[in-house]
């Protein structure tokens, strides 16, 4: 089965992040990739933009709006698809997810 | 007992057990399991008992699992099928070839204990699937309404399908940990079976006496592991003490108070042995070890103290629990014969545990011990405003009463 991991930052940290921060983290998170590619779990991942950069249109009457993420504590900040056999093998991959300032990852089943 | 009650109580694990690993679905295992168990209270007295009513239940409750699964693609509300190492053999050959019904009961109870569960689901499915007890008797148990105690454990079935849960004992490294979150969930149920978090009454022997069961059950199933043995022996002794925690008026009565006559002793000797054996030394083995020195005791005053508080230092620095610290320095108390080490003790527990009555009533005790009267009866207030339930209040407002 597959398995989303919804890693959510800290908006206000993730703002304070220095450029060679951003570099590492980078890195982890193409490391942790291709370590996922490299035991068939991968199915797809990335990045999200800052929330600022947000724009909601609301389905049926198409009004668009700004981002309301505004005063949000928390923000999603990336997410890996991975194949998995199970929850528990999920919780064990998912621990080793990397978080540049991650205050939670969530780990939702998927279908299609 | 009738024999159905007795089948009930012998085999309904270890019976929805298997079925759970050969159908891979929790639910259908669990209505097909209760609906055979009906049929039998209906035809045994009719029909007499099976030679072989393990075998009659399993053959009954597979023919409605299938009834079931045929229902269901009708109306086509299907659920994921749970996660398992082995492959299903083949639908309508496994019964008839099982030579001998395999134990399935351990992975029942780590599915039922999954952290993924919440704690109060855990609870309720550990007692409903590995327990056998019906919705209505677990939700009386922990005093919420049927509906909400069913809505609760039918919640808890869908996430373990939905989820990914496995139906599996964890191994290696993960198994500690999972088997931790196992034993709180027992000695949770056999908490809540002493000091009700609600209510008028402290102590329903029944849920305790269903935790024991089922601690044993563990045990059995996993005899190498001194927590669960630990784990086992520590609900003994404090089991073997239920007909002497309330007085004839329903007061609570200090363990140093207790009369020991109405110990049960074949529970002692039973913990004692489990505890001789191994000298366990986690954090359950510890705490048994504690409840072991005062069940030896023929008096209070035999109490070994020093012994005691040996042990609780131990506990102390494996756990570094507030709690524990907080019963340390009773013991160091015991031990002196005077409160000022002991006080020392409580030194920075005001932050962790000032919400608790246990802190403020301990406190209160060992300043009075010190003949400190007037902040003890401050303190003792504190504690009248946290009490939980109206036994505590009475025991801590005669307490007070008794101060200069």
């Amino acid at each position: 089965m597959r398995f989303l991991f919804l890693v959510f930052d800290d908006p206000q940290a993730a703002a304070a992040l220095t450029d060679e921060q951003r570099y590492e983290y980078a890195t982890a998170f193409r490391d942790y990739a291709v370590m996922l590619r490299d035991r068939g779990r991968y199915v797809d991942s990335a990045g999200l933009d800052d929330p600022a950069t947000a724009t909601v249109v609301r389905p049926g009457d198409g009004m668009v709006t700004d981002g309301p993420y505004a005063e949000a504590t928390e923000h999603l900040g990336a997410f890996f698809h991975v194949e998995c056999g199970d929850l528990d093998e999920a919780l064990t991959l998912a621990k080793e997810v990397p978080v540049a300032t991650g205050v939670r990852v969530e780990i939702r089943p998927t279908f299609s | 007992m009738d024999t159905v009650s007795k089948a009930h109580t012998e085999h309904w694990a270890r019976l929805l057990a298997l079925l759970v690993a050969r159908l891979r679905r929790l639910d259908i295992a669990e209505d097909a399991l209760a609906d055979a168990f009906a049929t039998a209270v209906r035809t045994w007295p009719r029909d007499g008992v099976p030679d072989h009513p393990e075998r009659w239940l399993l053959t009954t409750a597979r023919r409605k699992a299938y009834d079931l699964l045929r229902h269901e693609s009708v109306v086509a509300r299907k659920l994921p099928l749970l996660v398992t190492d082995e492959v299903a053999p083949a639908a309508d050959e496994w019964v008839e070839n099982e030579v001998s019904i395999p134990d399935e009961r351990l992975r029942l109870l780590f599915t039922c204990c999954h952290p993924a569960l919440a704690l109060e689901a855990r609870v309720a499915l550990t007692l409903r699937m590995v327990g056998g007890l019906t919705t209505g008797e677990i939700a009386r148990a922990f005093l919420v309404p049927e509906p909400t105690m069913g809505q609760r454990i039918s919640r808890a079935k869908r996430k373990i399908a939905s989820a990914g849960i496995p139906y599996r004992v964890p191994s290696g490294a993960e198994l500690p940990a999972r088997l931790g979150g196992v034993l709180a969930v027992l000695y949770l149920v056999f908490t809540e079976g002493y000091a009700a978090s609600s209510g008028p009454g402290p102590v329903r022997a029944d849920l305790a006496a269903e935790a024991i069961r089922l601690t044993r059950l563990t045990a059995a199933l996993m005899p190498d592991e001194p927590e669960v043995a630990a784990l086992l022996a520590l609900m003994l002794l404090q089991h073997s003490r239920r007909d002497t925690r309330l007085s004839a008026d329903g007061e609570l009565v200090l363990l140093t108070q207790q009369d020991r006559a109405r110990w049960h002793l074949d529970e002692i000797a039973e913990a004692l042995r489990l505890l001789t054996s191994r000298r366990p030394a986690g954090s359950y083995g510890l705490q048994a070890r504690i409840a072991a020195e005062h069940a030896r005791a023929a008096e209070a005053f035999e109490t070994d103290w020093a012994e005691i508080c040996r042990l609780y230092e131990e506990l102390d620095r494996l756990t570094g629990s507030p709690v524990v610290r907080l019963n340390r320095a009773v013991a160091v108390a015991e031990r002196d014969g005077n409160p000022a080490a002991a006080l020392g003790l409580l030194d920075g527990l005001e932050d962790p545990l000032g919400r608790t009555h246990l802190f403020w009533s301990t406190r209160a005790e060992l300043l009075h011990r010190a003949g400190r009267d007037t902040e003890a009866a401050a303190d003792y207030d504190r504690a009248l405003e946290l009490a939980n339930t109206d036994a505590e209040r009475r025991l801590l407002t005669s307490r007070r009463a008794a101060l200069r």
